[in-house]
């Protein structure tokens, strides 16, 4: 078995749910009290596709203003970007363009970009309408997502085409940030008991773009 | 109940305008040298020299002069302060006692002290103590009757009226939604932080937004004070306290209405402002507001508010932060060797790498350094904050830069932190200053992980921290069951010790207030420069006893009523015990990496 090692980072403002979303999906829960993300956290899931076993290494990063400094670090090398906004703060959709403007004229490897509107539980506050944001994930070559890591919609699929993204970034010579260890037994420490397995995942090929899955 | 209507609200500012032209005009008089006011004034009984006499007369009238438009402008300014703090229900405070102190005023004892034998007892007052901002009689104002609301108002100096306190019955007027929230004015502590322009940077409870004038005053009052090249340390008020601390470009104010001692909270401002610089490095600040005097310091730090609120509600509960010592979970001392050297031999390649921690619980598990470095108990205070008010999963590596003011408090250090487990309460902390080794401390934790499994400490730790604590230490067995509750600190290594809290002190009520004497006692004998003494103070509820020696500081809860001499025969065998067995509490041995 195949394993395929990337590195997604989840950008955004602070109070969007980047941590909420990870949260749901890797411990699958979610808490209306979470601490602001302090610096970043780490963690880490695997994914299974087919023969390939894809091991995400995702950066959940806080989106204050006094971690900017620090961002580069958490993007430098990384395969995928998860662009995080609030769907009722038009403030945090603004964030995401410039994160974006960040990210195109420091990474020059192939990045798989999501784009993801959370919250979307709070459809009647809703500020930026899913035509709006489509329409700006489609500019830049990006894939779009609603998610409510409250209701726990969404929120899989994002992560699923992260691993796709990866599976196709593979097979590109010129990547070089993906680890590829072709091994029998692709289990290593780090495995831990908070593996995501997901065998033979149904991928969502419709709207492909070279950058993304 | 609405204790302050409309009516005696007016009361009020009519009767405090007047105490303000009743200051100024003796300030006047005493410009204009009124010969009535002559014995009030700072000169000696009997002179040779008939020059000299009026020399000092001269200099002694516009010395009162001064004080006088300087106590009324603050005066008007405390009482707005106080006012606005919750602290007075519009005209209650001119039965209070009232006292403030400034950094020339330190020799004073009495800070609560009352004034009320007329105007002239305050210039007798800062002749005793060479100053004239000390005080002002309250009783006296009221005793005034008829004033002319519109001559005065027109007579008052500019700079009051920019920040006039008529209530109004505007319901969107944010000074009045402040005032109107009982539950904020019913918060017993309060703290506020500031930069020196008077922009809100912190308060612990309510929005910083609402209170723009609170912080107006506050600023505006350490800035007159600083204006007479004497700085405002704190104001004192029947059982209130305000305590001000000047840091660079930040002031920060606690308030206080239950009678603590300014060390105290001058003790819980310093922690405060070490957190601001452990979040954000001293030169940051310093860069920061150099270049902008008037900088939102709250963009930077957004997110953070919740380590400084946490670390308030630490600093009052936990004993070991107010003592300002260490304190750690029992377990053999085989066991704690074990777990270090495990630490050691795990971590001791990783160049840059500087401290080792491991905590539960808001206790220290163990700590290994690198040689020529040390931890220093406050700078552990701040770890262990941060670790116990930002939860998240178990499964999360968090990689964060953290400033150590004691260690360095311009540079940050950068944090590794995790939990050993997904289902333990073992929380690593790797702290290095090389930014770019997360992967390698990541690998080092996982390892260390694998061998404390092995070695069975992880179990050790758990069975401990499942144990009732009476598993440790129970003063039934010790033999000193009078004895109710006691903190011990070690002075060589800040190592500290305290019972569990038991009946009558098991809700956090009760331990609260028994904290707060605790809290009343230590810093006030700290505040006397101790060297070896005891303080006894016996009330219907408990004996709290508090002794310091050059090796220990011990602070004990007795059952009430008891003999002196029986009380320090059972402390004194309780420290026998503690010093018996104290290698299963205390860290007593530091490894390097
Ligand atoms: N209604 C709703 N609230 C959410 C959702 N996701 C997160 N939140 C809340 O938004 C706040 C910020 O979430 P957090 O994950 O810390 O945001 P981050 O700063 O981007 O990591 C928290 O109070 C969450 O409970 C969601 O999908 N719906
Ligand atoms: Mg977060």
């Amino acid at each position: 078995m195949k394993t395929i090692e990337g590195k997604v980072v989840v950008l955004g403002a602070q109070g969007v749910g980047k941590t909420s979303m990870v949260v749901r999906y890797i411990g699958k829960m979610f808490s209306h009290h979470i601490s602001p993300t302090i610096g970043a956290s780490f963690f880490t899931c695997n994914i299974n596709k087919g023969e390939i076993r894809v091991k995400l290494q995702v950066w959940d990063t806080a989106g204050q203003e006094r971690f900017r400094s620090m961002a580069p670090m958490y993007y430098r090398n990384a395969n995928a970007a998860l662009l995080v906004f609030d769907i009722t703060h038009p403030s945090s959709f603004s964030s995401i363009k410039s994160w974006v403007k960040e990210l195109q004229r420091n990474v020059e490897e192939p990045l798989i970009l999501c784009v993801v509107g959370n919250k979307t539980d709070l459809e009647s506050q809703r500020k930026i309408s899913r035509e709006e944001a489509e329409q700006y994930a489609q500019s830049i070559a990006a894939t779009y997502f609603e998610a409510s890591a409250l209701n726990d919609s969404g929120i899989e699929d994002i992560f699923l085409c992260c691993a796709d993204g990866m599976v196709t970034l593979s097979q590109d010579k010129l990547v070089k940030t993906l680890r590829v260890t072709p091994s029998m037994n692709g289990r290593s420490d780090r495995d831990g008991q908070h593996d995501r397995v997901v065998v033979d995942h149904p991928t969502a090929t419709e709207q492909r773009s070279p950058f993304c899955c | 109940m609405k204790i302050c209507g409309p009516k005696l609200s007016l009361c009020g500012l009519i009767i405090s305008v007047w105490g303000i032209i009743q200051l100024v005009s003796m300030g006047l008089f005493y410009y204009m040298n009124s010969v009535a006011l002559l014995e009030d004034l700072p000169i000696e009984e009997s002179y040779d020299d008939a020059k000299k006499f009026y020399a000092d007369a001269e200099n002694g009238y516009s010395m009162n002069a001064y004080n006088f438009v300087i106590c009324s402008v603050w005066d008007y300014r405390i009482r707005q302060l106080l006012r606005m703090a919750g602290l007075t229900d519009g005209g209650s405070i001119f039965t209070s006692e009232f006292g403030v102190n400034s950094n020339s005023l330190q020799g004073v004892e009495d800070l609560g002290q009352t004034y009320d034998e007329g105007a002239s007892n305050v210039a007798d007052e800062s002749l005793d103590s060479g100053v004239g901002e000390s005080g002002l009689n309250d009783s006296d104002i009221r005793e005034s009757d008829t004033v002319n609301v519109e001559l005065m108002t027109s007579d008052l100096p500019r700079d009051i009226l920019d920040n006039d306190l008529i209530v109004s019955d505007d319901d969107n007027d944010p000074r009045n939604l402040l005032m109107e929230n009982e539950d904020w004015k019913a918060k017993e502590r309060h703290v506020f932080i500031l930069s020196s322009s008077g922009k809100p940077v912190y308060s612990r409870y309510g929005s910083e937004d609402k209170m723009v004038t609170l912080f107006g005053v506050m600023q505006a009052l350490v800035s007159i004070i600083e204006d007479s090249d004497d700085t405002m340390e704190s104001i004192h008020f029947g059982n209130n306290v305000i305590v001000f601390q000047r840091r660079g470009p930040l002031i920060l104010v606690a308030v206080s209405k239950k009678r603590d001692s300014v060390v105290f909270l001058n003790n819980q401002l310093t922690y405060v402002y070490n957190q601001i610089v452990s979040v954000l490095t001293l030169m940051q600040i310093n860069r920061i507001f150099k270049a902008r005097q008037n900088y939102d310091l709250r963009r930077l730090l957004s997110g953070s508010e919740r380590l400084i609120d946490h670390l308030l509600q630490f600093h009052e509960t936990e004993p070991s932060i107010f003592v300002g010592g260490i304190s750690c979970i029992p377990m053999p001392p085989s066991q704690r060797e074990s777990i270090s050297s495990a630490i050691v031999s795990t971590c001791s390649k990783i160049k840059n790498l500087v401290f080792a921690v491991l905590v539960a619980n808001n206790r220290l598990i163990t700590l290994v350094r690198k040689k020529r470095y040390s931890m220093s108990p406050s700078d552990l205070h701040l770890i262990l904050n941060m670790v116990a008010s930002s939860e998240s999963l178990k499964t999360a590596e968090i990689w964060t830069p953290i400033c150590l003011p004691h260690f360095n408090a311009n540079g940050f250090l950068h944090a590794h932190v995790s939990y050993l487990t997904e289902d333990t309460q073992a929380c690593l902390l790797l702290l290095t200053v090389d930014q770019e080794i997360f992967f390698q401390l990541s690998e080092a934790k996982m390892k260390l992980t694998e061998r404390l499994k092995k070695n069975n400490s992880i179990s050790v730790i758990d069975e401990v921290l499942k144990s009732p604590p009476s598993t440790w230490l129970s003063l039934h067995e010790i033999g000193v069951s009078k004895i109710r509750h006691f903190i011990y600190k070690c002075r060589k290594t800040y190592n500290v010790l305290s019972s569990p809290l038991q009946p009558p002190y098991d809700t956090p009520e009760d331990a609260n207030k028994l904290f707060t004497k605790y809290q009343t006692t230590y810093f006030n004998m700290m505040d006397s420069n101790p060297q070896s003494q005891g303080y006894y103070q016996d009330s219907p509820e408990e004996s709290v006893i508090c002794l310091i020696t050059d090796k220990y500081e011990i602070l004990v809860a007795m059952e009430p009523l008891m003999k002196k001499q029986a009380s320090l025969d059972l402390i004194n065998r309780l420290i026998q015990w503690i010093q018996k067995e104290e290698d299963k509490f205390f860290l007593s041995n530091i490894p390097y990496l």
